[in-house]
Order: C-alpha cells, then sequence, then structure tokens
C-alpha cells in the first residue's frame, strides 16, 4: 500500500467512515502490529465507565480516538483546552482541578512530580508503551527521581517563522529576529506569549543560555525585550491568523504552527537559529487522586497504540519519536526539515527546564514586557 | 407590619450570602496580597506590604486602562444621548419597547464571539483589505488604541444607552413644553433644560461605564494583541502566567481602590448635580 492509499484509509477511518478494525485490517497495520508483538487492547472495559478528563492544548488531539475509546469502554472524554503550561499548572496549584490525564511539556514534569500533583506511572497497565521504541533524550525527560513519571506523545521545536514574500534578507538567526523587528521589519513581528520562549530567545540573542537564571544575564534580556516591544505588532500565541492575513511578517513560533501555515502558504518558512533555541516534548500524565485512574491509564494506552497514534499526528501535525508509528508514515515524513530538521540544527537546541519555567525573574521580565 | 426584630431576622441570609460570597474572597485577597511568592508560583504566607510597592512595576498598564476606559465611557455616552434621547422623547408605545429591545439584541450572543468578529473585521483580510481595494491604502487596526476603543464602544454602548434612557425618561414632557412655551427653542431648551436634570444619571452612567471598563480584560487581549494592554491583562498575567498570586492579588486590591474612589466621587458629583437641578 502506497503513501496515497493509506492517508485515504486513514482520512476514512478519521472521519467515521470505516470502524477501528477494518482500518487495521484493510491497511495492514493489524498484522503488522501482531507481528511486533502488539495487540490491540481490551484492557479492563470492564471495570471502566463515568468520565475521564484530559487536559491539552487547542487542536492537539484526534477526536476519531477520543471517539473510539468511547465507543470501546463506555467512557466519556471530556476535554480541557489550556494556553500555556503556565495556566495548566495554576490551574492544578489552585487544587481539585479534575483531571485524570494532562499533556505537559518536559519543563513542567519535575516540578508537577516533586510537587506530587502526578503520580509514577504504573507501566504495566500501558502495554502500548514501550520505553525502547522512543529516542532516550526524550525517555529521560519523562523520568524524574529514577521514575517514568511521563510518556511521549510529540515533540518540536521553537523558532521563527517568517513570510519569505515579505521577508527579503537572508534570515537564519536570533539576531535577524531582534535586528530585523527593530529594523526594517519594525511593526510586523510577533513575540510569543510564553516567557519560557520569549525570555529564552532574549538570553540567546546575548549568547547565553535558553535557561539562564542569572540575574546579569536576565537584565540584558530583558532591556532587549523592552527595546523591541514597541515595534512588535502583537505579543500572542495565536498569531496564525496574523501571519496568514500578512499583518505580521516575523513570528517566534513553535514548529506545529509552522507546519500549519506552510501547508497552506508554502511561502511562509520555519527557521531554526543557528545559534540555538529550545527543543520541547509533550507528555501524558496521570494526576494523584484523579477522579478516574482507571479510565486514565486505559485511555493513555488507547492513545499509544501506534495505530492511534498514526492518527493523532494526523490531527496534530507535531513530531512523534516512536519508531512503531514512524514505521506507520510515509517515509517523506521523516525527512520532513520542518518536523524533523536535520541533525546540526538540533544540536544546539536546549531543552527547556524546570528552573527556568518557575523562576520568579524570568515570570517577572516576562510581566513588565507585556505590560510595558 | 413585620416587627423591626423580625426584619432584621430576615436580613440574615442575605447578609450571610454576602459575607460569604463578597467580604469573604475580599479578605482572602488582601491576606493574599501581603504574602509571598511559593518557589515554583502560587502563594506561601509572610506579612509584608512589598507587594504593594511593585505595584508601580504596572504603571504603564495602569495609564493604559484609565486613559482609555476614561475615553471609552466619554465616546459611548456621547453617541448614547441622541439615541437615548429619541426612544425616550419621541418614540411611543410598542414601537418604543421593539427599539429598546433591538438595543439589547446583541446581548444575546456570546461576548466573546461578538469580539472575535471584531478581531477578524478588523485583521487584515477585513476592513483593511476593503479600504486597500477602494483605493484608500493599506491600514493595519488591529492591535492598535483604535481598535480597542472600537471593541469598548460596541461592546457598553447599549449600556449607556439603557441607563440614560432611564435618565431622560424621567423627565416630564410638561418641563420641555413649558420651556418652548417660555421661548426657548427644541435646540436650546436640551441643553439648558434636558442636560441639567439628567444630569445625575449622565454622571452614574459615565462612572459605572469607566468603572467597568477598567475591569476589561478580553477586549484588550484579542483587540490589543499584548500592544494595547489593560491591568485586568496584568492580574491575569500574574495569577495565571507568571503565578506571582502576591503581587496580582495586590495589583486587584489597587484597581479596586481606584474604582472605589471613582465610585465615591461620581455620590459627591451626582448630589452637587440634584442639588443644582433644583435651584435652575
Amino acid at each position: 500500500m502506497d503513501r496515497k492509499e493509506l492517508s485515504v484509509w486513514v482520512e476514512k477511518y478519521r472521519r467515521g467512515h470505516i470502524s477501528r478494525r477494518g482500518f487495521l485490517t484493510v491497511t495492514g497495520i493489524g498484522a503488522t502490529m501482531l507481528g511486533m508483538g502488539i495487540r490491540p487492547s481490551r484492557a479492563l472495559s470492564q471495570e471502566l465507565s463515568g468520565t475521564v478528563t484530559l487536559a491539552t492544548w487547542p487542536s492537539y488531539q484526534n477526536q476519531a480516538n477520543l471517539d473510539s475509546f468511547t465507543e470501546k469502554t463506555g467512557v466519556s472524554v471530556n476535554m480541557a483546552i489550556f494556553g500555556s503550561n503556565e495556566e495548566m499548572m495554576a490551574k492544578m496549584q489552585a487544587g481539585e482541578s479534575g483531571f485524570d490525564i494532562i499533556a505537559p511539556s518536559q519543563y513542567a514534569i519535575p516540578l508537577y512530580a516533586s510537587g506530587q500533583f502526578i503520580e509514577p506511572l504504573d507501566l504495566s497497565l500501558l502495554p502500548n508503551y514501550d520505553a525502547a521504541a522512543v529516542e532516550p533524550r526524550f525517555v529521560e525527560q519523562g523520568t524524574f527521581d529514577g521514575k517514568t513519571y511521563a510518556v511521549q506523545k510529540n515533540w518540536g521545536t521553537s523558532g521563527f517563522i517568517i513570510n519569505t514574500t515579505m521577508v527579503t534578507t537572508p534570515f537564519t538567526s536570533v539576531k535577524d529576529y531582534f535586528d530585523g523587528i527593530r529594523g526594517p521589519y519594525s511593526g510586523y513581528g510577533v513575540a510569543l506569549d510564553h516567557p519560557l520562549d520569549t525570555v529564552g530567545f532574549a538570553l540567546k540573542y546575548h549568547g547565553y543560555s535558553f535557561n539562564s537564571v542569572d540575574e546579569a544575564e536576565l537584565k540584558k534580556a530583558e532591556e532587549l525585550l523592552l527595546e523591541t516591544k514597541p515595534h512588535l505588532y502583537a505579543v500572542t500565541t495565536d498569531f496564525q491568523p496574523m501571519m496568514s492575513s500578512g499583518d505580521a511578517s516575523i513570528a517566534m513560533g513553535w514548529s506545529f504552527n509552522a507546519m500549519q501555515l506552510h501547508r497552506d502558504m508554502p511561502e511562509i518558512q520555519y527557521v531554526i537559529a543557528k545559534e540555538g533555541g529550545e527543543i520541547w516534548c509533550d507528555f501524558y500524565v496521570i494526576t494523584r487522586n484523579g477522579p478516574n485512574r482507571a479510565a486514565a491509564y486505559a485511555l493513555v494506552n488507547h492513545l499509544l497504540d501506534p495505530a492511534n497514534n498514526v492518527l493523532e499526528f494526523e490531527a496534530h501535525g507535531s513530531a512523534i519519536s516512536d519508531t512503531r508509528v514512524l514505521a506507520l508514515l510515509p517515509p517523506e515524513v521523516q525527512t520532513d526539515p520542518i518536523l524533523y530538521p536535520a541533525k546540526e540544527l538540533l544540536d544546539p537546541l536546549e531543552f527547556g527546564i524546570a528552573e527556568a519555567m518557575s523562576n520568579p525573574l524570568r515570570n517577572e521580565i516576562m510581566a513588565r514586557f507585556k505590560s510595558a | 407590619m413585620l416587627q423591626p426584630r423580625m426584619a432584621r431576622l430576615l436580613l440574615l441570609p442575605g447578609y450571610a450570602l454576602l459575607a460569604l460570597t463578597l467580604i469573604g474572597p475580599l479578605i482572602t485577597t488582601l491576606v493574599i496580597s501581603l504574602g509571598r511568592r511559593a518557589p515554583s508560583g502560587g502563594y506561601e504566607t509572610a506579612l509584608s506590604i512589598e507587594n504593594f510597592a511593585s505595584v508601580l512595576s504596572r504603571s504603564t498598564a495602569f495609564l493604559n486602562t484609565v486613559q482609555l476606559s476614561a475615553f471609552g465611557a466619554a465616546i459611548c455616552i456621547l453617541a448614547a444621548i441622541p439615541v437615548a434621547f429619541f426612544i425616550a422623547k419621541h418614540l411611543k408605545g410598542s414601537v418604543r419597547y421593539t427599539v429598546l429591545f433591538l438595543v439589547v439584541l446583541p446581548f444575546f450572543t456570546s461576548f466573546v464571539a461578538r469580539t472575535y468578529a471584531w478581531y477578524f473585521a478588523l485583521g487584515g483580510r477585513g476592513l483593511p483589505a476593503v479600504l486597500e481595494w477602494i483605493g484608500l491604502g493599506r491600514f493595519r487596526f488591529l492591535n492598535t488604541d483604535f481598535a480597542v476603543a472600537i471593541g469598548i464602544i460596541y461592546a457598553y454602548l447599549p449600556i449607556a444607552i439603557l441607563m440614560l434612557f432611564v435618565a431622560f425618561d424621567r423627565i416630564g414632557d410638561d418641563l420641555l413644553e413649558a420651556s418652548n412655551d417660555l421661548g426657548r427653542g427644541k435646540v436650546e431648551t436640551f441643553f439648558s433644560v434636558v442636560i441639567p436634570l439628567a444630569m445625575p444619571g449622565l454622571i452614574s452612567t459615565y462612572s459605572l461605564l469607566f468603572i467597568l471598563l477598567s475591569g476589561e480584560y478580553l477586549i484588550p487581549m484579542l483587540l490589543g494583541g499584548g500592544k494595547v494592554y489593560f491591568i485586568g491583562n496584568a492580574i491575569v498575567d500574574l495569577f495565571l502566567q507568571s503565578r506571582n498570586w502576591p503581587l496580582g492579588s495586590a495589583v486587584a486590591i489597587s484597581l479596586m481602590s481606584m474604582m472605589i474612589v471613582v465610585a465615591f466621587l461620581s455620590q459627591i458629583f451626582q448630589r452637587m448635580a440634584n442639588r443644582d437641578g433644583r435651584i435652575g
């Protein structure tokens, strides 16, 4: 079966025209999975009931997978959508969130784990999770105190999204971003409404670590941000409409934003800065004392089923490192420069860390930058 | 008639509800504002007024809020006066109530949806595209004071119309006729009779709009794009983004104090206007 045919079947399945079993049979994925020792789980379906709540990001889950889970187990799935890890954490810190599963990025996991918000995973309840199939650097990010707290959902990078019809000078670096916005592209730049990235890139401009919490370094980053503020068009995470309408021509953003924009408008390109930037990974974690723990495990297991994960990929368009999923995806996906950038571009990237996320000064700098 | 003691007893549930939903949260906010941000965000017990000193670091947001609220409330009132006066004094019977119904009709749709509509209307593919097509040049409206002002006026105009309608409706037709009989023209009557009599209503409408607008958060967020930033946005960010609850509470209390001052001044001005109205 070639890529085109597969995508036709995926689409049919996504729209509910064929059943999951039919999809697995006709595409041969079911047989492949059996060969690989993966069985579609009947996991605990007798004991499950009620509702399970998944806290995640906008356009980040495939509804078909949630529907098939409900069909299989009778458990209905509730989604709570958040704009940022910070917001999600604020809700968790406020207590009694009612969430069973959350989808945090790597830098939030140590804070959740040390704050007793999430539990070390009982991997026997997640037969579809295979740590050996996931890249070690991502497995490591889900581990805290030697225990697995999180299983990988998808990963990506932070960089710059440019409209090449409007940005005509070469654009390869963090310098090009801040100097361009304070220069020829004044009024057309967007900064992310996200402390880790915006403060992180301002630090990179001066050659410091993306995760620096050094006071003197942060002071220089703040100066740069405050100088740039009057030249910006917006400070937001919802910049895709502005980029596609031409109101903005340079945005700091995430690889999946770039993917979605580039698909509709090929002139929109993604740049990973040569100085570096951020690599990130989102996970599934299970909350401590969540209302429906059994269903939470069953749903995570369901989503990690490689065939279902292919559908997840179709929905969020972010890179997945699970080799069993990659084997089911068309080969050109793995060579896509936005999704799977070249090694020399990836090497200088840093994972955002918990200390940077919770650092009071970094957060206050972001807040002052926004209210300036 | 109820015995006074009995009446007081019957008021108890009301007081309890008020204590639970108003006084309780207020005290909580005050206590949090004296605390300290926990290492990974949130609140930690402490006793310090440091947070109130840090409120000054948000002075740009305060200034933005006060300017745009004062301006927005003024434009709302100026635009509402003719409409409200027309409905109160020139429309009768069912027509009048139909028009009033039309004024409140937008409230039947979600506020978020209506503001999003402006987001797209003012964005590059909306109004600017139309203006460019006509040949007026390339405009950009989104994320400016102008866009936020449009959003504010659109959202709060119906409230202004309703409140001023009540103010004008109270003025007896006989007073307008008397003014006419004494030789004043319509325009003169409007400025020398209607406006002074409606002054307490105008003042209370203005101060209510100002107070509502100072707490506005959604309009600057959507139409200001992080460039036009209200104190409400600063509070939301302090709670949800930087998770500095103590500073967020301190800013919230400062905003509330400002509103109390505005409400107090409004009372004084209304009393003065009432007295002037009687003398005039």
